[in-house]
């Protein structure tokens, strides 16, 4: 049973934020499944290697030039966000993960793996995307729990 | 006396678990194929690999430490030991030397991780924004990261030797961020001076002594700690 979902904008002024998204349980569960997705992952603009360039250039030691092969192997860029489970406040666990669309789930006997295995009662959860990059203006983010 | 016997180890690590390709025990069977005794899993922001891993180092007679990587927006450290349990989300620029403490007085090793990498966009944290404080808090720092010709390895070697010259007990390490299957040319090793018997706690206590070198893959020394507790 589907027990909450959200179609959510990320823009640029969310970077480095945790962005949470309540939800409560009214029942105890067996499982509970979190499906989400964002949109682009690839960051498509014209100054993608300008800003590849800048970030380049700020790790090098100074008079060592990186080559162009070298940025360009850091393109495209990508938007990232990552998703981590709350139960009560606390952290169930945390997907560090490149894939844009993907599905996790927790139960008191199994998890996904990043996650701790956690019995699904009822109560207070929440689903946090936490913003490391956002280099479009906006992406398109989608969130679905099932409880069953 | 130092009565060490050095051991080549590899301290950064990912598996599935986070970002990586290896399951725990594929990575533990691959160091173990590669010479090393012993390895520190370090996952992106989660600690869930780490008892298959143990397992694994039973099976393949390797060390296997605990650990995760705080990967944070702002730098990245990891976290050798498994005892303690902070969330990575609640470490920023304005508490990590604090939250990095709490970590070492609960038993743990806290390493500043490739402190000049390529930054946002390429790689978010990648490069540390941590203010100074950080280096009076951390145990060791990464000194030399991924392949070891990369030029921003030039500019953690000399901050770390500033630091160290000014009084910082940071042990020099080295971090691979090994995160699946691949040639291994290129890459360095961590050396820990261990007394006594080759565990975890021991290959710990190597670190927060300053029992450590960075050693290239045919065991060329490339720095060595230059002071010892």
């Amino acid at each position: 049973m589907r027990v909450f979902s959200v179609k959510t904008v990320v823009t640029r002024d969310d970077l480095r934020k945790h962005l949470k998204y309540p939800f409560r349980l009214d029942g105890d569960a067996e499982k509970l499944t979190v499906r989400y997705s964002y949109s682009p992952k690839k960051y498509e603009g014209a100054d993608s290697y300008a800003l590849a360039r800048a970030a380049f250039e700020e790790a090098y030691p100074e008079g060592v030039e990186p080559s162009r092969e070298d940025i360009e192997a850091e393109l495209p860029l990508n938007n990232h966000l990552t998703l981590s489970l709350e139960r009560e406040g606390a952290l169930v666990g945390t997907a560090h993960r490149h894939e844009p669309v993907a599905e996790y789930h927790v139960s008191a006997s199994d998890a996904s793996p990043g996650f701790s295995p956690t019995a699904v009662e009822k109560g207070e959860w929440a689903v946090v995307l936490s913003a490391h990059a956002v280099l479009d203006e906006k992406l398109t983010a989608t969130i679905e729990v099932e409880a069953e | 006396m130092n009565d060490a016997v050095y051991y080549p180890f590899e301290l950064h690590c990912h598996t599935l678990h986070s970002d990586g390709a290896f399951t725990p025990r594929e990575l533990v069977k691959a160091a173990a194929e590669r010479g090393l005794r012993g390895i520190a899993l370090t996952d992106h922001n989660t600690a869930t690999g780490n008892a298959e891993a143990l397992r694994a180092g039973e099976e393949f007679g390797i060390v296997v430490i605990p650990g995760t990587e705080w990967t944070t927006f702002y730098g990245h450290i990891t976290v050798l030991g498994g005892r303690s349990d902070i969330d990575w989300r609640s470490v920023t620029p304005a508490n990590a030397a604090d939250k990095t403490a709490r970590a070492v007085a609960l038993g743990d090793v806290a390493v500043l991780a490739h402190p000049y990498r390529v930054g946002y966009p390429v790689c978010t944290g990648g490069r540390s924004e941590f203010p100074e404080e950080i280096f009076d808090a951390l145990t060791g720092y990464e000194v030399f990261s991924g392949l070891l010709s990369d030029p921003t390895n030039l500019r953690a070697r000399e901050e770390y030797l500033g630091l160290t010259a000014a009084g910082k007990k940071l042990s020099a390490l080295y971090g691979r961020d090994w995160h699946g299957p691949g040639s291994n040319n290129g890459y360095g090793v961590t050396m820990l001076g261990i007394s006594g018997t080759l565990n975890a706690e021991n290959a710990l206590e190597a670190i927060r002594r300053g029992r450590t070198a960075v050693a290239d893959g045919c065991g060329n020394t490339i720095i060595i700690t230059p002071w010892q507790a």
